[in-house]
């Protein structure tokens, strides 16, 4: 079944001949080893399986080979999807410009007017994190859609 | 004429805070059609790329479950040096075909339920009760999108929290308590930052100053009693809010919200 | 084919612009029916891939998975885009330069053109199928000059020390390749450097001049020099500069841009054609063609003729000073060229045949 078809050694016995005997006819005798694993011991044999796992060895599909058209298919489709995702990031971009701008010009307003507020949101906030308790968007609701038993 | 200016300037100009409270989406953005598509093609593409599943390592030889597991298998066309084969000649490595997808089938226990990690999975609905009866006030409506919380006050409509600021305290601090007296104590919220996000000057010269949270858990409830001057909420998308302010003031808040 | 008219007949969107042959020139698609029909609308119909010539291995070929499905939507995608770009085109007072760039994003990704482009033979075009009228070809064929072709022009230019030796630098703008099609030469596109022989060279090249930038092909003039560098100058125990072939005013297209004896007559002839004729062991002799392109005439927009009545004999060939040429007569030079030629025993035929007095031997030792 694998590559464990590691051949066992086969000996020839070595017959001293002179040219006055008669060659003896070849005798096959009955099998007693199985073929292949003969040598093998189930550990060795175990390993062998681990390592063809992970080997590409037999395990590789045919290479792909895509005819005139379909290769000019499968361009226009990375190149539409490219265009695609350049457009959504252009849209994130331009939104996060405007909302850093936003945010600055709150922040001057917020200087002008009210220096001591202005102090105060610019307190450092280093080691601020993430709460846990957030919910990462999933594919499919959870059965609990929300929780509603918070006390303080 | 430089007087009664400095004399406004100098004059406390009024501040409130403004809460933007959102409940992030529970599920995912509704995929486009070229999304779809284009992840079917590529997934199709890697299938066809794959390496062939090496049952051995998973079934040993001559057990019952490498069995039951190859008798499940859809079989390939084998190779036979008589048969001519129109469509190319079979090429079989490990029970596969080299030059397909190959297809790995799990075999299905029959009974026991709850243990059979095989078992399809079942979908929770993305269109919820609320959705179905409109109720605006509930958090579970809308799951793909990102509502926020609008409050309609009796002078003059519907509209974000706001607070006056008190002596002493910070933008996020008069926000956070606020919401608190308005929608009772039982509420996580998590406030992204001190600062704010966005400021709305009028022409009386207060400024409005928005400040951005998340609610995590817990529900907003408008306590009953006359000194309040809120009437009803509701948790609502960006379409929405642009039907429920007025133009103006929805153009001037409209970059803090996500679609 | 009815069939589908009728089926593709709802669609007809006023953004469906790559469909739309009326304004677009016909080059901008696949003029073979069978494999339009297979790339837009997948092979499903016709059975297999038409580019397979055989009709087993169309049989045995699998196109991927849900590759037609996904195609229409990007082409529908893609199309709506360029349509975005066409109208944006035609709406606006653009500058030629900023159009030939929207003309290019329009049809850049239009698999119809992709396919001509990759497909087709980009050095001896069909204009059918590859067009360089239209900005995207250019631009394409730009790309594939630039991504091979350029360097190794460059390469060979440098290594061959062709520049400083005849003009300081270049900066290619256009892809020159030489030919030698007659009966002694080789019929195939010389790769810069390579090394001829006298029989080969015996009669004059043939140039074809890609040009890809935006030039007015109505007006503009080209000026074609062929140099050799390495003629031996005993006197001053040096090297001089030759004239070998000299060619002006030559008038060339986008698509028709092969300068053969079709494209010019005796009153755009500089120099004769004089063929590398190497003395025996002068050693390798570089020749290097160079193009230029003749300066235009910023008001009325005509290109400034050489005179070739006065200025032929005004050029010394035997010492060409190429310098002093190109800034008298202000030509830009846009492209460049390069073979070597060795005495080989051919050499003195190819002199018998063009009245040449007979080449000097030299040795080690001067005599």
């Amino acid at each position: 079944m694998l590559s464990a078809s590691v051949k066992s050694s086969q000996k020839k016995s070595v017959t001293m001949m002179t040219s006055w005997v008669q060659p003896l006819n070849q005798v096959r005798y009955k099998r007693t080893k199985t073929k292949g694993s003969s040598g093998i011991t189930p550990q060795t044999q175990r390993i062998i399986t681990q390592l063809s796992v992970m080997s590409a060895r037999k395990k590789q599909p045919k290479m792909l080979k895509l005819s005139k058209e379909d290769l000019i298919k499968h361009q226009t489709i990375q190149t539409a999807w490219n265009t695609y995702q350049d457009i959504l990031q252009n849209e994130r971009q331009t939104m996060l410009k405007l909302q850093y701008n936003k945010m600055d010009e709150a922040m001057t307003v917020l200087k002008q007017v009210a220096p001591k507020l202005y102090a105060d949101a610019n307190i450092n906030e280093s080691g601020k994190v993430f709460p846990m308790e957030m919910r990462i968007p999933t594919d499919y609701p959870p059965r609990k859609l929300w929780y509603y038993d918070y006390k303080k | 004429m430089s007087a009664p200016a400095k004399a406004t300037f100098r004059k406390a100009v009024p501040i409130r805070a403004n809460l933007i409270l959102s409940r992030i989406p529970l599920v995912v953005p509704e995929q486009t059609k070229i999304e779809q598509q284009y992840h079917d093609y590529q997934n199709q593409l890697e299938r066809r790329m794959m390496w062939t599943f090496p049952a051995y390592h998973y079934f040993k030889k001559g057990t019952l479950s490498e069995h039951k597991f190859l008798s499940v298998q859809k079989k390939p066309i084998i190779k036979n040096p008589d048969v001519w084969y129109p469509k190319g000649v079979p090429d079989i490595q490990h029970g596969r075909e080299r030059s397909k997808a190959q297809e790995v089938i799990l075999p299905q226990n029959e009974g026991g339920e709850g243990s059979n990690i095989t078992r399809p999975v079942e979908k929770n609905p993305i269109i919820t009760t609320a959705d179905e009866s409109g109720d605006k006030s509930s958090l579970e409506r809308r799951l793909r999108n990102t509502l926020y919380l609008l409050v309609n006050y009796k002078k003059t409509g519907w509209n974000f929290p706001k607070f006056e600021m008190k002596d002493g305290a910070s933008l996020d601090t008069v926000a956070e308590n606020g919401l608190r007296t308005i929608g009772g104590d039982n509420i996580n919220t998590w406030t992204v930052s001190k600062k704010p996000a966005g400021v709305i000057k009028s022409e009386d010269g207060s400024c409005d100053f928005f400040i951005k949270s998340h609610i995590l858990a817990g529900k907003f409830n408008i306590a009953n009693d006359s000194k309040n001057d809120i009437t009803e909420y509701a948790w609502l998308t960006k379409k929405e809010i642009a039907e429920k302010l007025n133009k103006d003031q929805f153009q001037l808040t409209e970059y803090l919200l996500t679609k | 084919m009815y069939r589908r008219l009728i089926h593709t007949g709802n669609m007809n969107r006023s953004s469906a612009v790559w469909s739309d042959f009326t304004t677009r020139s016909k080059s901008l698609g696949i003029s073979s029916v069978a494999i339009k029909e297979g790339v837009l609308h997948g092979d499903k119909v016709t059975g297999g891939p038409i580019s397979l010539k055989r009709k087993t291995n169309r049989m045995k070929y699998n196109s991927p998975a849900l590759i037609d499905e996904t195609f229409k939507t990007c082409y529908e995608f893609l199309q709506d885009r360029s349509g975005a770009t066409y109208k944006y085109a035609s709406k606006e007072t653009i500058k030629p330069a900023s159009m030939e760039k929207l003309l290019v994003k329009a049809e850049i990704t239009n698999p119809e053109v992709q396919y001509n482009f990759q497909f087709g033979d980009k050095l001896d075009n069909l204009p059918t199928m590859i067009d360089y009228n239209q900005p995207v070809y250019r631009h394409l064929g730009k790309k594939h000059w630039e991504s091979y072709k350029l360097m190794l022009l460059m390469q060979r230019l440098e290594s061959l020390k062709v520049i400083p030796d005849t003009l300081p630098t270049l900066k290619p703008r256009a892809a020159v390749d030489i030919k030698f099609p007659y009966s002694t030469g080789v019929n195939q596109w010389i790769e810069p450097g390579k090394f001829l022989s006298s029989g080969v060279t015996s009669l004059e090249p043939i140039f074809k001049i890609q040009e890809y930038e935006l030039v007015n092909p109505k007006e503009q003039l080209y000026t074609i020099l062929i140099v050799n560098p390495d003629e031996p100058d005993l006197m001053n125990n040096s090297f001089k500069t030759t004239l070998s072939y000299g060619l002006t005013n030559v008038k060339i297209d986008y698509n028709d841009n092969v300068v053969d004896s079709r494209k010019f007559f005796e009153r755009n002839i500089l120099a004769n054609y004089l063929p590398p004729v190497p003395e025996k062991n002068a050693g390798i002799q570089r020749f290097a063609v160079w193009v230029f392109r003749q300066s235009l005439n910023e008001e009325t927009g005509k290109c400034c003729a050489l005179d070739t009545e006065a200025a032929t004999p005004l050029i010394d060939r035997d010492n060409f000073d190429i310098r002093g040429f190109v800034q008298a007569n202000q030509l830009d030079p846009i492209g460049a060229h390069v073979w070597r030629s060795k005495w080989d025993s051919n050499v003195n035929n190819i002199r018998e045949q063009y009245n040449l007095p007979k080449g000097r031997v030299f040795s080690r030792v001067r005599v």
